[in-house]
């Protein structure tokens, strides 16, 4: 098989080569905050950049709507990967992100035995912790793992947490303090090192 | 054949590979907007199936160094339908070319519309010259019948392609394309390095820049700018670098893209779904200089040439041919009709139809 070589195109290319490798050493050495709380399956964060191709798969068909794509702002190894936002939903371990991931930068998540992250009160933030009269995540949560102590303020219990969102999700505090400009809430979920598992009997 | 010719302008390739590129991006916006799980171009799909951009799949093989077994079989999918279609993406779903259209200032050479006039011009005057193409047609169809059945003969040495001054009816010989048969060149390059950035920096880096993924992340921000009301420095940055992509580097897709470096490796065997010139209706066959298909091509390609990896099915040459003698079919052979007396060597069942009607 015959095959032609375009030396003149080649130089081009060559100066595209060099360009893009330029473009990985400089996203790399900007450096990304690497607590960005992934979808279930995700927690490896080495392996979960190396394996995404931002096809927007996982963020369209959670049905919950608790994927989010990250912005510029969030690193340029990060680009449109995709990060759980308990704004709208929380995590249902329903597997759909998993089941389409073209790549398996999303592996198979068990949410009995592993976490997506942990939740983390936040004193400042939280009404209960402040002026009291709030239990809205201790009842929300489906795990138990928020209970409440004898002033009757959320404190979560790491064991039994495995980062589902829906404290955060139920927590009112962004809109009740809202005077406050925080984007924070209450309770916030925290990426967790993906070697940590959910200790439950 | 009047009638024929209405129906072939009101529903061109052109046309369908315009409706073809217009559903896939409203799947896309679809998919931001209701939970479907389509995905974008980087690997559309319904549930556990996707075509995944093969570019994308050897990049995060690379920047895991590991290859699992879903994401390899999804990439032999996507490989195959290379294989098949060729290099079909380019022409009937990528967003680049209309882009390109789009911001480019003045027709240039090579620019679709632009080539399409000018090769309907140039072909108008030729065969203003030559008669009309039809009647003139059939019957320099039989004389060239005359000739293939009978090679030895004075008809047949006067038919002999490759010397053009022998008068009218004689078969001229193939134009032929610039970017012709299998090349390799600066795309096959960048592919290099996008392929060495992703294991050496651990993530797809060419997907940064990649102006299909690009134009997926102005979408993902307006969409986020006008549902959620979130402003991000991205929504200016990845226009931008798009914009100068498809105007600064204007021969992206011929001299750049990793992507297309890699399809047209693979569609170099491919037999499938590509122009098939009807020798016998083909003007040249009958003397007339006509170049319409090879000036119309945005390949570069000549659709009479035996090797056109670089094809990219998009019909142009099927829709100018003023003889009608190009169709895009699935097999050799299968629309050829009436004489084949110049033996393009394009497909032995091709010659073999042409003599058994000779």
């Amino acid at each position: 098989m015959p095959v032609s070589l375009d030396r003149r195109s080649l130089v081009a290319g060559a100066a595209g080569a060099v360009g893009v490798a330029a473009l990985g050493g400089l996203s790399r050495a900007l450096g990304s905050p690497s607590d960005l709380l992934r979808p279930p399956g995700g927690q490896d964060e080495t392996a979960f950049v190396a394996k995404c191709l931002k096809c927007d798969r996982c963020q369209s068909v959670c049905e919950p709507d608790c994927i989010g794509l990250a912005r510029i702002e969030q690193g340029l190894v990060n680009v449109r990967t995709p990060y759980l936002n308990f704004r709208k939903g929380f995590c249902t371990f329903c597997n759909r992100c998993i089941e389409v991931c073209p790549t398996g930068a999303l592996v198979p998540f068990d949410p009995s035995v592993e976490r997506v992250g942990v939740a983390v009160v936040d004193e400042g933030e939280c009404l209960a912790w402040g002026d009291g009269g709030c239990e809205k995540c201790a009842e929300a949560c489906e795990y138990g793992a928020i209970s409440l102590d004898d002033m009757r303020r959320p404190v979560v219990n790491e064991g039994l947490c495995n980062g589902c969102g829906k404290c955060e999700h139920v927590c009112p505090s962004a809109s009740l303090r809202s005077y406050s400009g925080s984007k924070m809430r209450g309770v916030n979920v925290r990426a967790a090192s993906s070697t940590e598992e959910v200790r439950r009997g | 054949m009047a009638e024929r010719q209405n129906k072939r302008r009101s529903w061109t390739w052109e046309r369908k590979r315009h409706a073809v590129a217009g559903v896939v991006l409203l799947v896309i916006v679809a998919g931001l907007l209701i939970p479907i799980g389509s995905g974008a171009y980087s690997a559309m799909g319904v549930e556990f199936i996707a075509a995944i951009c093969p570019l994308g799949a050897l990049e995060t093989m690379l920047g895991a160094k590991e290859v699992m077994l879903h994401p390899l079989l999804l990439l032999a999918l996507t490989l195959a339908l290379v294989a098949v279609f060729g290099k079909a993406f380019c022409s009937w779903v990528c967003p680049t070319p209309y882009l390109q259209r789009f911001f480019r200032r003045k027709p240039r050479a090579g620019d679709l519309d632009a080539g399409a006039e000018r090769a309907d011009s140039n072909v108008a005057a030729r065969v203003t010259d030559a008669g009309a193409p039809e009647s003139g047609g059939e019957a320099a169809c039989a004389q060239l019948a005359s000739c293939a059945s009978a090679p030895g003969s004075d008809a047949g040495r006067r038919c002999d392609r490759g010397r053009g001054s022998c008068g009218d009816g004689c078969a001229l010989a193939p134009v032929g394309g610039k970017r012709d048969g299998v090349r390799i060149d600066g795309r096959h390059a960048v592919l290099a390095g996008a392929l060495a950035s992703a294991a050496v920096f651990g993530f797809p880096v060419f997907c940064l820049v990649c102006p299909v993924g690009l134009s997926v992340a102005t979408l993902v921000g307006l969409w986020h700018l006008f549902q959620f009301g979130e402003t991000t420095w991205g929504l200016l940055v990845f226009p931008v670098v798009l914009v100068l992509e498809v105007t600064v580097l204007r021969r992206w897709c011929r001299t750049l893209c990793p992507v297309a470096a890699l399809t047209s490796l693979v569609s170099s065997a491919n037999v499938t779904f590509r122009p098939r010139v009807d020798e016998g209706r083909c003007l040249r066959a009958h003397g007339t200089d006509c170049r319409a298909c090879v000036e119309v091509c945005p390949e570069q390609v000549d659709p009479h040439s035996r090797r056109i990896p670089e094809c990219t099915k998009c019909g142009l040459c099927a829709d100018v041919c003023p003889s009608e003698a190009i169709s895009l079919s699935l097999l050799p052979g299968r629309r050829t009709r009436g004489c084949n007396a110049v033996p393009s060597g394009d497909s032995p069942s091709e010659s073999e139809v042409g003599k058994e009607l000779a």
